[in-house]
């Protein structure tokens, strides 16, 4: 198991090193540059010499290797925009995007999980089918459509809900203050992510229902209650589990539109708003968090099943 | 945004058709013909604007009301629809065709070809795709073109392993097999034997890619990162729309609902063909 | 105030227990806001707060309430001292004969927040940074323009100018912060930037900083020690909220007290809410036709003025704009500065019929009945360009083809991203654009926008203009102090931009501001000047 693991986790050094190199070509090969828009009043000499402050004038991938070199070294550079150190930038956001997206993934997985076991177990009868056809449903809204209609309904129409922020302003940190700010978005997310977990355990779950061990565990006469626990459940949690990897990158990097919507300050904000100020070596501190995430979430989910199923092991070795 | 999705050979697929796929399918024709015919409705000149008429709520000569240039929202959301739907057809094509011959080309050879693809694949999958997407989308503009190129582009890797994964299964079937006997070149291999048999998870991968690429669209839109005006998609329309959420709401309604029944149609079209596959899975 | 880490994992198992619990009926608890503080909602957050580097517009805002300068444009568009005891002038002895001295003499009881005076030395030092170029100072002007700058007495600064600009007294600092010397002496350099002074800075304006929570809000309270007297109001929130629908409905929620800057199309549910009000300011920003005069259709001066003369600058204002959020711009000019010329305004008027007899003189006709004008086989098309995103921007160029078209002129939209478009305004490769601009109560950099020697990528001569005599006159309105002279001058350079029409300007833009029915002294200003160019005088008034 450990050398399993540490062999994974070697393979993912190049391929974070492949990542960050991509990220790095799109940022610097597109069009225009963090000093370009600061408006026709300022002289291109003037740019010049703050491209050459910043060190932009080097050759491409002199200035990739001393990134490297910097963040190898632990330090992540200081943003173009407001001179702050990238680290510090992204340390003082996480936060914010952990708490609404960790909440909102928790409960979904949970209210997920939950309903595609019953809508297996009731397969074809109405439960199963109101289950499917609310999660179609829930899939196909976009996420920042439902947003803004819920902040319009609640907050503004309702008055029930404060219309965004992680709280009141200027007021002073309060539990109760804060849970408010965080049910709205938390709902709208958990709402839409219900699907993906329902569907996949639903399937996953019929999948295991018709294996041998568990038609041998019922004609052993076992009580159905503890074939689904004992027998079914935790193989058919695989899938689920796989796609608990794959998807928490796709949650957080998704963070743009909901923050943008609600205005949480969280990491995806910080990017979005990075992105439209060319702001480099916040993008890139930002692009490697991200990348981390997806290793690290695909990595987290290969040893989880390799346990839950000793075979994938093998499997992972060819 | 996709669970793992077995493959079966086609043969155990069940005989009738689930009722989510032939819904699904009419729903998707139903908007794709109301689009593609939207120009006949439109006649000359109704999408000009009518200032005098501008932010009028639904009525009967205008069913969906007004825009803030007193155009018809009906008419602008049909003519919206086929940009998106053009957006997501050709994005798709393009996820198809990198997925597709990238998933069977490694699923039929096998060893070193299999383990640099599925490597690639893992690569670009763990790149942060919308964070991708929003430097795509601010840095290189957006016109119709480099759209449909850069959503495709993003939008492959599902598809090639569905596809991987359905050759594996196909490769030492026999009719596969006698191919190779009869001393068949590779390439006719995969094209006739290999992918006509492939081509239900395919069809699966396609409406999902779509599906995706819609609301990657309208997401894109939505941040002021995706196609310009005058081409009006239903992303850019529900941009637009937002200034209006008191004024003018169903300025935005239109778009949105229209958004929501495709991806629906789409998504009913995916789960009916896998259905089929695995009758195992079926709802009804 | 930040919370560490685990405080915030707590938070959230907290928040995942007590969310349950509270998703049945959960009523509103707003703390009634005891203190006078107000909350003011902004769209994009402040980069720094020091002027020196700052390049988003909410950064002056915040810091305009922080620091103190100079001299400060008022909501009449008259400059108003403040660090000074007077404004220099040639008649109080404070600009020398020969326009090459500038003599200042300031305030003797300004203090910074944490109690020492501010002195000449202050001002010495942020002009000295400014000009270093290993701060990195962002835009260096005016002070480019300076040869050498003393301090005679602890009170008294003096710049002796390169050679005269008249637009000295109003440039220097007041765009520009007074920085603290004993603060910042050690931080200069290339680390400058990123010093954590530009994100918890020491000012000597009406308000202290208080705290900076990244993306959510900013936090000043009120400097009871300000040399103007203590200001009216308690503590100002800057709360940041990108969307402006979502910054809307905050508003309408009671959650954010002032939009800074309201979409026109959400003014009319404000207005219709007893405690908010909304306040008009038709301001110095103009939305303009650029045209590229370098190019084989526009290079006609007769093309130029018939599309100025069918484009219906009042229907535009009114129904694309939108009533009461812009009103049509004659010229560059607004009526409101000294060197308007009510001549200048009528030489475009919308009259279809001169359009077409210009158009025709030009020699674009309809030979072929296809509804389009040509002129030696090719038709008359033109390509409208703006930055995509600015809805009414792209409602406008949608109108206009469609005007346009009648007249028989093919009009095609073609937008770009930010970046682009400033590339296809410096290398040429455009042939009309629509992009904003902010005129300037003082006409001075009129040169650098129409001036053959101001070509792009030196200047901001965007339409490739060329014309001796208006280059002539901005060369020596540049340098003449005197008010009634200067006007002249520049009087007939609008009259020149009227009559060869290099851009068409189409309307001012109304800012709208939403603010609580009890805010007293808020008044915008039409110029760059932010709204809380006078935020000592803020107060609210409570009924009770």
């Amino acid at each position: 198991m450990t050398r399993y693991a540490l062999q994974r986790l070697a393979a993912s050094v190049p391929l974070l090193l492949v990542i960050s190199i991509l990220c790095f070509g799109l940022l610097h090969l597109a069009p225009g540059g963090p000093f370009d828009r600061i408006g026709p009043n300022v002289h291109p000499e003037d740019v010049e010499r703050l491209r050459r402050m910043m060190g932009l004038d080097d050759p491409l991938p002199v200035q990739y290797l001393k990134w490297l070199g910097r963040t190898l070294r632990g330090d992540l550079g200081t943003s173009l925009v407001t001179g702050e150190r990238v680290d510090t930038m992204i340390r003082a956001r996480l936060p914010a995007t952990v708490e609404l997206l960790g909440t909102s993934l928790v409960l979904s997985l949970v209210a997920g999980v939950a309903l595609g076991v019953i809508a297996a177990l009731h397969r074809g009868r109405l439960v199963d089918r109101v289950v499917g056809a609310t999660s179609v449903l829930a899939q196909s809204v976009p996420v920042f459509w439902l947003g803004v209609v819920a902040i319009a309904v609640f907050a503004a129409r309702l008055g029930w809900l404060p219309t965004g922020g992680r709280g009141t302003p200027g007021e002073k940190f309060s539990p109760g203050d804060y849970l408010l700010h965080l049910l709205l978005p938390v709902l709208v997310l958990t709402f839409v992510q219900i699907p993906q977990w329902s569907r996949t355990m639903r399937a996953s779950l019929l999948d295991v229902l018709g294996d041998e061990h568990v038609r041998a565990a019922r004609a052993r006469g076992l009580s159905e209650a503890r074939i689904i626990l004992r027998h079914a459940l935790p193989p058919a949690l695989v899938p689920v589990i796989t796609l608990l990897g794959l998807q928490v990158p796709v949650v957080f990097t998704g963070a743009a539109i909901t923050e943008t919507v609600f205005a949480w300050p969280g990491i995806g904000r910080l990017f979005y708003e990075g992105a439209l100020r060319f702001d480099y070596w916040r993008l890139m501190g930002l692009l490697l968090v991200a990348s981390v995430l997806v290793v690290g979430g695909n990595l987290a989910a290969d040893l989880t099943n390799a346990r839950l199923d000793p075979r994938i092991r093998f499997q992972g070795k060819q | 945004m996709m669970p793992a999705v077995e493959s079966r050979p086609p043969h155990v697929a069940g005989r009738r058709a689930p009722a989510g796929l032939v819904w699904g399918l009419g729903l998707l024709g139903v908007l794709v013909a109301i689009s593609v015919f939207a120009p006949l409705f439109a006649g000359a000149g109704r999408d000009a604007v009518h200032l005098e008429i501008r932010r009028l709520g639904p009525s009967w000569q205008h069913w969906f009301g007004t825009d803030d240039l007193g155009r018809d929202t009906l008419l602008r959301v049909l003519l919206g629809g086929r940009v998106s739907l053009a957006v997501a057809l050709l994005s798709t094509l393009v996820s198809l065709l990198i997925g597709t011959s990238l998933g069977l080309v490694a699923g039929y050879r096998g060893g070193r070809v299999d383990a640099l693809v599925s490597h690639s694949t893992d690569v670009v999958l763990s790149m942060p795709m919308f964070f991708v997407l929003l430097v795509l989308g601010s840095y290189w503009g957006a016109g119709f073109a480099t759209l449909c190129l850069v959503i495709g582009l993003t939008n492959w890797m599902p598809v090639a392993r569905l596809v991987r994964a359905a050759t594996q299964s196909l490769r030492d079937r026999a009719f596969v097999e006698a191919g190779r006997a009869l001393g068949y070149t590779t390439r006719r291999i995969l094209l006739r034997h290999v992918l006509p048999n492939a081509a239900a998870p395919i069809l699966v991968a396609a409406a999902l890619a779509a599906s995706q690429a819609i609301l990657i669209e309208a997401a894109l839109g939505f941040l002021g990162m995706g196609l310009r005006p005058p081409t009006a998609s239903w992303g850019v329309m529900l941009r637009d729309a937002q200034e209006h959420v008191f004024d003018a709401p169903w300025v935005a309604l239109f778009p949105g609902g229209m958004l929501c029944l495709t991806t629906l149609a789409l998504q009913a079209v995916a789960d009916g063909i896998r259905d089929r596959l695995d009758p195992r899975l079926r709802h009804a | 105030m930040r919370h560490g880490p685990a405080k915030h994992a707590l938070r959230t198992v907290v928040a995942l227990l007590v969310l349950v619990a509270l998703a049945g009926g959960c009523s509103r608890s707003k703390p009634v806001p005891r203190p006078a503080r107000l909350v003011v909602g902004i769209t994009d957050e402040p980069d720094m707060l020091n002027d020196m580097f700052a390049q988003s517009k909410s950064s002056r805002l915040v810091n305009h309430c922080i620091y103190s300068r100079f001299v400060c444009w008022d909501d009449s568009m008259h400059l108003v001292p403040d660090l000074l005891t007077v404004i220099p002038s040639q008649t109080n002895g404070g600009i020398s004969p020969d326009d090459l001295t500038y003599t200042y003499h300031l305030r003797h009881d300004a203090r910074w927040h944490d109690g020492v005076p501010l002195t000449s030395a202050d001002v010495l030092f942020t002009y000295q940074a400014m000009v270093d170029t290993a701060n990195g100072a962002v835009d260096p002007s005016p002070f480019d323009e300076v040869d050498h700058a003393e301090a005679p007495d602890s009170f008294t600064v003096v710049f002796r100018l390169k050679e005269p600009y008249a637009a000295f007294v109003s440039a220097a600092f007041n765009e520009e912060d007074v920085l603290p010397k004993h603060v910042l002496e050690k931080l200069t350099g290339a680390g400058f930037r990123s010093a954590a002074y530009q994100r918890a800075p020491v000012g000597s304006g009406p308000f202290r900083f208080k705290e900076w929570v990244p993306g959510s809000h900013i936090a000043l309270v009120r400097n009871e020690a300000y040399y103007k007297g203590a200001p009216g109001l308690d503590e100002i929130v800057f709360k940041i909220v990108p969307e402006a629908s979502a910054l809307a409905l905050q508003a309408q929620a009671g959650d954010v007290d002032v939009v800074n800057g309201a979409e026109c199309s959400q003014v009319a549910a404000f207005a219709s809410q007893p405690r908010l009000r909304v306040l008009r300011t038709v301001s110095l920003s103009f939305d303009q036709l650029t045209f590229n005069c370098s190019g084989p259709v526009l290079r006609d001066g007769r093309v130029r003025q018939a599309l100025a003369a069918l484009t219906d600058r009042g229907a535009l204002a009114t129904q694309v704009y939108g009533e009461g959020c812009a009103t049509p711009a004659l010229s560059d000019a607004s009526p409101l500065m000294p060197w308007y010329d009510p001549a200048a305004d009528t030489a475009n008027v919308y009259d279809v019929k001169r359009a077409a007899r210009l158009l025709e003189g030009a020699g674009w006709r309809d030979t072929n009945g296809d509804g389009i004008r040509d002129r030696g086989g090719k038709p008359l098309r033109l390509e409208i360009s703006t930055i995509a995103g600015r809805p009414a921007r792209e409602r406008v160029q949608v109108v206009l083809q469609q005007a346009w078209r009648a007249a028989g002129i093919d009009l095609q939209i073609h937008n770009y991203s930010g970046p682009e478009f400033f590339e296809i305004l410096t290398n040429g490769q455009f042939q009309i654009a629509l992009f904003g601009w902010q005129q300037e109560p003082d006409p001075a950099p009129m040169d650098q926008v129409y001036g053959s020697h101001s070509m792009p990528p030196v200047g901001q001569n965007f339409a490739r203009f060329r014309d001796a005599r208006l280059d002539s006159l901005t060369a020596l309105g540049k340098r003449q102090s005197a008010p009634v002279l200067r006007n002249r001058i520049y009087r007939e350079v609008e009259g020149i931009l009227a009559r060869e029409v290099p851009a068409l300007p189409l309307v001012w833009l109304t800012e709208n501001d939403v603010v609580p029915a009890e805010l007293r002294g808020f008044r915008p200003s039409p110029t760059s000047a932010p709204d809380t160019w006078n935020v000592p005088a803020w107060r609210l008034e409570r009924s009770q």
